[in-house]
C-alpha cells in the first residue's frame, strides 16, 4: 500500500500542481482585465484575489502624473500670552525632495512618500465609477449597491489621507516653532503644472499654479522624525 | 498505445521532479533580501514616526485599512512601543537569516510574514515592486530558495541525493512556484505596457518627459539631460513601451530571447533606480528578473567571469600573496583547525579560503589523526569550538572568529562588532550555541545517511575555556 501510494505521488502532486496554478492565474488574469460586465456580475475572483494576490499593474499609466505637489503648512501657535498667533506657510516637501536628488540611497525618499502617497489617496478619482454613475438606476440595484460601497469605501481613504496629513504638518510645526506650542494646523496643496511639452525650455516657474486649501485641523501629537527632522 | 500515452507521462513526471532554476532562486533570495534589510535600516531612526504605534498614519486609521481590505498585520496586535520594536528588530533578524540561507524554507515564511506585516502598517509608502515582492514571496514560501550561497547548501546537496517520490513531489512544488512567478511576471509586464498604449502621453512619444520633470520622480540637475534631448526622450519612450508589451512573448519564446527580456529589464530597471529614484522599485524587480536565469546559463556566465578574473587578477592576486608570506606579516599568518566532518565549517572554509587574499590562513581539519598528532591538538576541546593557531597561541570559538576576521579583508567591517561582542560575553555563548547544533557527518557518509547533530553525539566535558587568552 505505501509503495503503492509513493509511486502515485509524483503523478498526483503534478495533477494538483497544474489544476491550482491553472485556476490562479485564471483568477489573476480575470482579475487584471479591464472593468467589463462579467467582472460586474462576477465578484468571487475578488475575493479570492484579496488581500493576498492583490496586484495593480497600471504603473504610469495610461498617462503618467504630469504636475508637481508640494504640501505646505500653516501652524497655529498659542503664544506666551495666551493670544494665538498663525504662521506663514511652510513647504514641507521640497527639503526631502532635495535630499532625494543628493542622495538617491537616503532615507529622504520614504519619509517624502508619505506626503505624496496621503496626496494619491486623497485626490485619486476612478474615470471608471463616474462613468458607471450615468447608468445609476432609481431602483436598488447591484449596480448601485456597488457604486455605494465604492464610494463609502473612498470617502474613508480620503479620511484618513486628510488625517495622515494633518499628523504629517503637526509634526512639522513642532519642529519648527517647538513642541507643545501648536493648537492647530492648515494645509495647502500646491498643483505646479511645468510647462507642456512643447515648452520644455521654459522655466518651471512659467507654468500654471494652483492650491487647494484643507481648512484648520486640530493638532495631533506624532512620534517626530528624529534624523531628518527640520532645522529649526 | 496506452504503453505509449504512460510513457510521455512518465517522462513528463521525469521533467517536472527535476528542480530548475536554483541558483537564480538563491540570487533572488540574497539581491530581495538585503533591499528588504535596506528598507528597514535606511529609515532605522525615524521608524516610530513612519510605521510606530504613534506614526503618522495612524493606529485608528491602520485598524480601519485592516478591516476593510482584511488584510493582516503582526503589528496590529498591540499599540505598545516595546512589542512594535520586537516585532521591527525580529524582522530584522529573520531577514538577516534569510539572506545567509540558516533554515531557509522556515526563514522564508516568516520573511514573508513580517515583510507582508510592516507594508500593511503604513500602506501608502509603498510600490510597484513591494506588491511584486509581495505576491513573489508568497509562492517562494514553496520554492527551494537556499540551494545555494547558503548555510543550508550543503544539507540541501545531501537531501537531495535521495531520490524519493517525496523528494520528487518537493522538486514540482519548486517549479511550480518558479512557473507561478515567471507567469506573474509577464502578467506584470503586458498588463503595464497594454494599460500604457491607451494613454496618449505614451502615444506621442512624450511621457518620460512629464515622468522626468516631476518633483516626485525626477531628478533636478540630470532629468534634463534626457528629457531635454528629444530623439532619446522619445526613443526612450516608446523602447519602455515596447518593451512591456513584448516581455511575456520573448520571454516565453526560447532561452535567447527570454535572456534578452531579462537582460533588458535589468537594464530598465537599473535606469529608474538612477534617472527616477526608485532604489527599493528597481532592486526588487531585477531580484525578480534575476530569479529566472536559469542554473546553465548562470553557470556560463561564472565560467566566463571566473576566466575574466583570471586573466585579470593573477597578478593582483600574487601581488596580495607575496605580500602575506613577507616577513613583516610573518606575525600575522595562523592555522585553523576546523571539524572536517562538519558541512557548514566545510562549507564556511571553502569561503574562508576565497576570501583569504594574503593568504595568511593555513586549513586544517582536526578530524585528521596526524592534524591532532603534528599540532598537539585536544579533540574532544576541537570538536566542541573552532581551534586557531596565532601569535604562538590558542584560540577557540569566537575568539578565533575574531582571529580570523583580523585577517579577512572583506570582514574587516566586522572587527570591532565581534570584538565588542566578545568583550561583552555575548559573542562566545552564541558561538557555543551554533556550535552545538551543528551537523555532523563523519568520513563514509556521503549519502547523509549518518548524518547526526553534534550535541547528540558529543557527551564531552565543559571546556575550561577563556584559559590562555
Amino acid at each position: 500500500m505505501n509503495a503503492r501510494i509513493h509511486a502515485l505521488l509524483p503523478g498526483l502532486t503534478l495533477v494538483i500542481l497544474v489544476l491550482a496554478l491553472s485556476f490562479h492565474f485564471l483568477m489573476t488574469a480575470f482579475y487584471l482585465l479591464p472593468m467589463n460586465p462579467l467582472k460586474l456580475r462576477f465578484h468571487a475572483y475578488a475575493a479570492y484575489m484579496q488581500p493576498f494576490f492583490r496586484q495593480t499593474w497600471t504603473l504610469f499609466a495610461p498617462d503618467p502624473v504630469s504636475d508637481t505637489r508640494l504640501l505646505l503648512v500653516a501652524c497655529r501657535l498659542k503664544l506666551d500670552d495666551g493670544t494665538f498667533a498663525e504662521m506663514p506657510y511652510v513647504d514641507v516637501t521640497t527639503p526631502f525632495r532635495q535630499a532625494h536628488y543628493a542622495n538617491r540611497f537616503g532615507p529622504a525618499d520614504r519619509v517624502e512618500r508619505l506626503q505624496s502617497g496621503a496626496m494619491r489617496v486623497i485626490f485619486q478619482r476612478d474615470t471608471l465609477i463616474d462613468r458607471l454613475e450615468e447608468h445609476r438606476s432609481n431602483t436598488s440595484s447591484d449596480l448601485n449597491e456597488l457604486l455605494d460601497y465604492v464610494h463609502e469605501r473612498d470617502a474613508a481613504a480620503r479620511q484618513r489621507g486628510v488625517a495622515t496629513l494633518n499628523r504629517v504638518a503637526s509634526d512639522h510645526c513642532d519642529q519648527l516653532y517647538g513642541s507643545g506650542r501648536t493648537v492647530a494646523t492648515q494645509m495647502r496643496m500646491v498643483i505646479l503644472e511645468f510647462p507642456r511639452f512643447s515648452q520644455r525650455h521654459l522655466p518651471d516657474d512659467a507654468g500654471t499654479l494652483r492650491h487647494f486649501d484643507f481648512p484648520w485641523a486640530p493638532y495631533e501629537a506624532v512620534d517626530p522624525l528624529v534624523r531628518l527632522s527640520v532645522q529649526r | 498505445m496506452f504503453d505509449s500515452a504512460q510513457y510521455i507521462w512518465g517522462r513528463f513526471i521525469h521533467a517536472a521532479s527535476v528542480e530548475r532554476m536554483l541558483i537564480g532562486a538563491s540570487v533572488f533570495r540574497i539581491v530581495a533580501g538585503l533591499t528588504i534589510l535596506y528598507q528597514y535600516l535606511i529609515n532605522y531612526f525615524d521608524r516610530y514616526y513612519l510605521y510606530g504605534p504613534n506614526a503618522a498614519w495612524s493606529f485608528d486609521a491602520f485598524r480601519d485599512y485592516l478591516r476593510e481590505s482584511g488584510s493582516f498585520s503582526l503589528y496590529a496586535f498591540s499599540e505598545h512601543r516595546l512589542y512594535f520594536d520586537l516585532l521591527y528588530h525580529l524582522g530584522l533578524v529573520v531577514t538577516t537569516f534569510w539572506v545567509v540561507g540558516w533554515h531557509t524554507r522556515l526563514m522564508t515564511f516568516l520573511t514573508c510574514v513580517f515583510f507582508w506585516s510592516l507594508h500593511e502598517r503604513t500602506p501608502i509608502l509603498w510600490d510597484g515592486g513591494d506588491n511584486l515582492l509581495q505576491i513573489v514571496l508568497i509562492y517562494a514560501c514553496f520554492a527551494h530558495l537556499g540551494a545555494h550561497l547558503s548555510f543550508d547548501a550543503e544539507r540541501v546537496r545531501m537531501r537531495r541525493a535521495h531520490d524519493n517520490a517525496i523528494r520528487w513531489s518537493g522538486a514540482m512544488l519548486h517549479n511550480a512556484a518558479m512557473l507561478a512567478i515567471a507567469i506573474q511576471l509577464s502578467l506584470l509586464y503586458l498588463v503595464s505596457g497594454l494599460a500604457k498604449v491607451q494613454g496618449e502621453m505614451w502615444q506621442s512619444g512624450t511621457a518620460l518627459y512629464y515622468v522626468l520633470r516631476t518633483g516626485e520622480f525626477g531628478w533636478s540637475g540630470y532629468a534634463e539631460l534626457i528629457y531635454l534631448n528629444v530623439p532619446l526622450m522619445v526613443a526612450l519612450t516608446y523602447l519602455t513601451v515596447a518593451f512591456q508589451v513584448s516581455f511575456p512573448f520573448l520571454f516565453w519564446l526560447n532561452r535567447y530571447t527570454r535572456l534578452m527580456a531579462l537582460a533588458a529589464g535589468c537594464m530598465f530597471h537599473l535606469g529608474i533606480a538612477a534617472m527616477m529614484g526608485l532604489i527599493t522599485f528597481s532592486l526588487f524587480m531585477i531580484a525578480v528578473e534575476l530569479m529566472l536565469i536559469n542554473d546553465r546559463e548562470y553557470r556560463s556566465v561564472l565560467r566566463h567571469m571566473t576566466t575574466l578574473r583570471r586573466r585579470l587578477g593573477w597578478r593582483l592576486q600574487r601581488r596580495l600573496r607575496r605580500v602575506g608570506r613577507s616577513p613583516r606579516l610573518a606575525g600575522l599568518r595562523m592555522r585553523l583547525f576546523f571539524d572536517g566532518w562538519c558541512p557548514l565549517c566545510r562549507s564556511s572554509m571553502r569561503w574562508i579560503r576565497h576570501l583569504d587574499l594574503f593568504g595568511l590562513i593555513e586549513l586544517r581539519s582536526f578530524r585528521d589523526p596526524a592534524v591532532v598528532e603534528r599540532f598537539g591538538l585536544d579533540p574532544a576541546r576541537a570538536e566542541r569550538r573552532i581551534q586557531a593557531l596565532a601569535h604562538g597561541r590558542l584560540y577557540e570559538g569566537a575568539e578565533a572568529g575574531f582571529v580570523i576576521a583580523t585577517r579577512v579583508p572583506a570582514t574587516w567591517p566586522l572587527v570591532p562588532l565581534i570584538w565588542f561582542a566578545c568583550r561583552m560575553g555575548v559573542a562566545q555563548p552564541l558561538y557555543d550555541w551554533f556550535a552545538s547544533r551543528r551537523m555532523i557527518e563523519p568520513e563514509g557518509c556521503a549519502t547523509g545517511a549518518c548524518i547526526v547533530p553534534s550535541r547528540t553525539r558529543t557527551s564531552l566535558p565543559r571546556s575550561d575555556s577563556q584559559e590562555g587568552y
